[in-house]
């Protein structure tokens, strides 16, 4: 559905996007998961024809955005990073603007965007104000713009940033609605949200791919990288000592230090569960336990772990 | 599974490869930038300079060929006349038209409206042979001596001088234009009548490219009326205009071809007397016009000395038309005189204005071969009014009179006579206009006796005139005019907008 | 680009800027026909040549934020990722202030209405004042729009447009100044410079310069003399404008920053 190749974006002399390829299947949910100007935003401009490449070619559907890009465009529903509302309309004067722009037949219009109105669940708001939203509706509208002419593919830039917990799950629900009958390509740096809603992810960090997986493979690979965090009150060394000891443990490190409270994260290898281990030894040591939970993987750290798995694979 | 393996090596073999190629890429990545870049700066540059090209261009080739002045009076636009003659001069001719002063900017409600654009024209349309500039001496002292080095005309600020090689002539933007000499006179204010900038100006430019073929000097120092209207009209048909003030040494010149005696207020000497009859003895053309107004004490014996020798007389009396419907004011001191059937062809008008007419009449003593006909008469009701006692005392005949009469001697001598200065002085003409049927007749006459066959005659352009129904500027009209324009509709809007903009703000 | 012109146009009666201009309008130029009238002496076409010289601020109003308010909301993605021509973007912009402008010239049509009513004269210089008036509309608008899309802001764009418009309604002042400047500084004996040829010179400066305005070419429409090359000037210049706000926006295409 999607094929980008060798795409680079150069800003003056620094690269935005450096050589990214990857291609986009029909049907999938694809997350693009990335940290903070990793690129993610300028690949997506470009996928939808906002911005040009330096070099590269992005096909959607078949067409060349660049050579072809009125075809190209008709697939796309976009919605950016910053949702292209019009404050000083309202929700349905602004969605039939869109409908205008994506030339929707006035015959259908008025079904369809009842349709997307009910789907983003903003039919009640629809005569209201844009301007007048909260974060989430307007985020809402955004989805709806996006999805006016029923465009084959969606691309959605991080639509879940700055939204509530209950806002950030329907959000996620409403892409798993979609995904059933679009092929959509989805930004995050939230790893737990990539995880919950794609088939497949797109890693990139400085402008480049660093990994393309199945979002299997990418959970398997978590799931045998643990860390847990440890906080006690006694002697740091002793302590540090006696849990390196423990087969399966990696490493200690020291984070925080009061004079007798201590927190270390402990690094711990994939096969074995150390938990009662940690938990006999420190008895032993009559060292109390006053924290010991395990921590999320980041994404520095996945990147980490993607790196050393394809040194292991080498 | 597969998939992704597929993948991970597209990715990587791109990594290897992106290695390999970066250098090579880079250079590629940078044309296709740059050829975008050059292209879109390269296009917006040809395309500005087309635009103006192609512009210049257009202007070059069409901008006279695709002119058109709809207006009713064409103001702005030279004529015909001026625009064939332009044409008739050798393309190497340069005459230049300077304005002594600075370039006028804002031209409404002054003489400039129509002075400046239509010389913008004259430069315009005369391939190069017209020139405008506008000098202010103040900032360039030397301009004056510059454009007249012999001192040869009286240059002063805010005149137009326009020279072409040594000759030189001079306009004053007042004179441009015709004004009512009767406002004048009662109210003391110049109401502008009509617009001869262009006759103005085209007479001026025949005037230094064109040698004058006649010569007539006007007979002056006699409290006559103003003349420059009439020699603006010679000047139309190359006839040079000179004065020739009256004096104990007055003598005729030689080049004289016409002698003009326009409206004088007192007698002449009798000196001038006897010049004129041996003038007119001699085969010389002679113009007589005087009437019963500002001089009506003046009986006019030396003059009618000489208008005696040619069988003619102007009488002292005043002429009242008592037919109505040729009577113009009470009185019937200003009426219509009926031109006799040998001049009614030459004027557009069978009747023409007359006012404080005296009779001029044919004397019975006739002196042999000497023809006498009269061009324009009253009707057979007009009566005579004489002052007796310093008081207008009307008299009880009644009949036609003649107000205008021609008569030609054996030698050729030619004298017109006219009992009014209605076809003669500035009072008169400046009011109606050039291209008034009196003026028509004037020119007829003296193309008539000097034989001119040419001539350049612009007519003077009537003013556009916008003025709404009196009654309708000082009524209740206006206000409620005021109360609509200037409160109810724009008050209207900025409500629609507080309106329009309170309900959309809390939708 | 009946999508653009459909939200623009409606966007100047939804949101209050276009009731203010119409207001702005219709009082001026309501005190302009009153006050002629009152004096007896109803000329539409002045009337229309004195209103052009509150271009300076009409046409900023309704130009200002075409583009650039789309920049700063981020909307203009719209017109890059739906399948719409960024060209047709720009005439139905441009088409929508002209609209504007047509609309808001009603009120002039009704004072040409009322003078006729009131025995004055409307003439071939009206007729041609207001064939003027489109023709410079038509332009400013271009320009107006122009200096939209180089900027983000509202008010940079306000200005820049005021200052080029301002600049070009004074250019036969400035070519004037300019050519008497040269004149002064150049008739000092130092230079030693044949006075004609210098006046000539300074004229011919002059000329020069006042050949770009529009203004002065189009001066002698109002007293009813048409012309064909000016009013294709004017659209050309006009077309100069779309054509380069069109590149403006397609710099997109290879911008680096």
């Amino acid at each position: 559905m999607i094929e980008i190749n060798n795409l680079v974006k150069r800003y003056g002399n620094t690269r935005a996007v450096n050589g990214i390829s990857f291609t986009v299947n029909d049907g999938e949910v694809l997350g693009f998961l990335g940290p903070n100007g990793a690129g993610k935003s300028t690949t997506m401009n470009i996928i939808t024809g906002y911005l040009s490449s330096t070099s590269g070619s992005v096909l959607v559907d078949g067409h060349d955005i660049l050579e072809d890009p009125v075809a190209a465009k008709k697939n796309i529903g976009y919605l950016p990073e910053l949702p292209p509302l019009y404050f000083d309309m309202t929700v349905r004067e602004y969605l039939n603007f869109v409908c205008d722009l994506k030339k929707v037949p006035s015959s259908e219009r008025k079904a369809q965007i009842n349709k997307i109105l009910s789907m983003v669940h903003i039919t009640d708001y629809a005569d209201r104000l844009i301007g007048n939203l909260s974060k989430g509706y307007k985020q809402r509208v955004g989805m709806a713009q996006a999805m006016v002419g029923d465009p084959k593919i969606l691309i959605l830039d991080e639509p879940t940033v700055g939204l509530d917990p209950t806002q950030i799950q329907e959000i996620r629900k409403l892409i798993r609605a979609l995904a059933q009958n679009h092929t959509i390509i989805f930004s995050s740096h939230i790893l737990s949200e990539v995880q919950e809603v794609c088939d497949r992810v797109v890693i990139i960090n400085n402008g480049k791919v660093a990994a393309v997986q199945p979002i299997s493979d990418l959970s398997k690979k978590l799931s045998g990288y643990t860390r847990l965090l440890l906080s006690f009150s006694g002697p740091i060394k002793d302590v540090s000592n006696a849990l390196r000891s423990i087969p399966g443990i990696t490493s200690v490190t020291e984070r925080v230090s009061n004079v007798d409270i201590h927190e270390v994260e402990i690094s711990v290898d994939s096969s074995t569960d150390v938990r009662s281990s940690i938990f006999y030894t420190m008895v032993r040591g009559n060292w109390p336990i006053l924290e010991l939970r395990s921590l999320d993987p980041t994404l520095e750290e996945l990147f980490l772990s993607i790196t050393s798995g394809k040194q292991g694979g080498k | 599974m597969s998939k992704t393996n597929k993948n991970k090596q597209v990715v990587e073999s791109a990594v290897s490869k992106r290695a390999n190629e970066d250098s090579s890429k880079k250079s590629a990545t940078d044309t296709r930038f740059k050829s975008l870049k050059y292209y879109a700066i390269g296009l917006s540059l040809i395309v500005i300079v087309s635009v103006f090209v192609l512009n210049a261009i257009f202007d070059g080739l069409f901008s006279k060929s695709l002119t058109f002045d709809l207006s009713g009076t064409a103001q702005n636009t030279i004529s015909s006349v001026t625009q064939n003659y332009l044409d008739s001069l050798p393309a190497e001719t340069e005459i230049r038209i300077v304005g002594l002063m600075d370039k006028p900017e804002s031209l409404a409600g002054t003489p400039y409206e129509y002075i400046v654009p239509l010389l913008d024209d004259y430069a315009f349309k005369s391939n190069g042979k017209v020139t405008v500039e506008y000098i202010n001496p103040k900032t360039y002292p030397t301009i004056i001596a510059q454009l007249d080095p012999d001192s040869s005309s009286q240059i002063s600020d805010g005149m137009y001088v326009i020279k072409c090689g040594d000759r030189i002539t001079t306009l004053i933007p007042s004179s441009c234009f015709t004004y009512d000499q009767n406002v004048m006179a009662q109210y003391g204010y110049y109401l502008p009548t009509s617009n001869v900038v262009e006759s103005s100006f085209t007479n001026a430019i025949v005037a230094v490219t064109t040698d004058m073929s006649n010569k007539a000097y006007f007979i002056t120092g006699l409290q006559e009326d103003p003349h420059t209207s009439f020699s603006n009209i010679l000047s139309s048909l190359f006839i040079e205009s000179v004065d020739l003030p009256v004096s104990d040494s007055f003598a005729i010149p030689e080049d004289c071809d016409l002698l003009i005696l326009s409206g004088p207020n007192v007698d002449i000497p009798t000196n001038v007397a006897d010049a004129l009859i041996s003038f007119l003895s001699n085969g010389g053309k002679l113009i007589v016009s005087t009437d019963f107004y500002y001089n009506s004490a003046e009986h006019f014996n030396n003059l009618n000395r000489v208008l005696n020798s040619m069988n003619l007389n102007i009488d002292y009396s005043l002429i009242s038309e008592n037919d109505p419907s040729y009577s113009l004011v009470d009185g019937g001191f200003e009426f219509l005189g009926t031109v006799t059937s040998d001049y009614a062809s030459l004027v557009s008008s069978p009747t023409l204005r007359v006012s404080y007419a005296r009779p001029v009449r044919q004397i019975d003593s006739t002196l042999p071969n000497i023809v006498v006909t009269p061009l324009i008469y009253s009707t057979q009701n007009a009566s005579l009014s004489t002052v007796v006692d310093e008081q207008l005392t009307s008299g009880s005949v009644t009949g036609q009179f003649n107000i205008a009469m021609k008569a030609v001697n054996g030698s050729a001598g030619t004298v017109y006579v006219f009992g009014t200065n209605n076809f003669t002085s500035d009072v008169y003409i400046s009011t109606y206009g050039f291209n008034d049927a009196n003026v028509e007749l004037t020119r007829e006459v003296v193309r008539g006796m000097l034989n001119v066959n040419s001539s350049i005659i612009v007519d003077s352009k009537t003013f556009a005139d916008y003025s709404i129904n009196d009654n309708l500027s000082t009524g209740s009209g206006v206000s409620v005019l005021a109360t609509v324009f200037l409160i109810v509709i724009p008050f209207g809007f900025v409500v629609t907008a507080a309106v329009v903009y309170k309900k959309r703000k809390n939708l | 680009m009946l999508a653009i012109f459909k939200r623009e146009f409606s966007m100047y009666f939804k949101t209050a800027s276009g009731y203010i201009a119409f207001a702005i309008f219709a009082f001026l130029s309501g005190y302009i026909f009153v006050s002629q009238y009152a004096s007896g002496k109803v000329n539409i076409a002045s009337e229309i040549t004195n209103l052009r010289s509150f271009f300076v601020v009409l046409i900023p109003i309704v130009t200002m934020g075409l583009f650039s308010e789309d920049k700063k909301r981020g909307t203009e993605v719209l017109y890059y990722t739906t399948p719409t021509n960024i060209a047709s973007v720009v005439i139905g912009k441009f088409l929508s202030a002209m609209a504007l402008f047509g609309i808001m010239f009603i009120n002039v049509l009704v004072q040409m209405f009322i003078t006729v009513c009131s025995g004055g004269v409307i003439d071939a210089g009206t007729m041609g004042a207001i064939v003027v008036y489109f023709f410079l509309t038509a332009l400013f608008v271009a320009l107006g729009l122009f200096a939209s899309a180089v900027t983000d802001s509202q008010i940079i764009a306000a200005i820049f447009s005021f200052l080029i418009i301002l600049l070009i309604q004074l250019t036969s002042t400035i070519s004037a100044l300019i050519s008497s400047t040269f004149n002064s500084f150049l008739s000092a004996k130092v230079f030693n410079i044949d006075p004609e040829k210098l006046s000539e010179f300074c004229s011919n400066v002059e000329k020069f310069i006042n050949w770009f305005d529009p203004l002065s070419k189009t001066k002698d429409f109002r007293y009813g003399v048409f012309s064909i090359s000016p009013l294709f000037y004017c659209a050309c210049i006009a077309g100069l404008f779309l054509f380069l706000t069109y590149q403006v926006l397609e710099k997109k295409r290879w911008t680096q920053s």
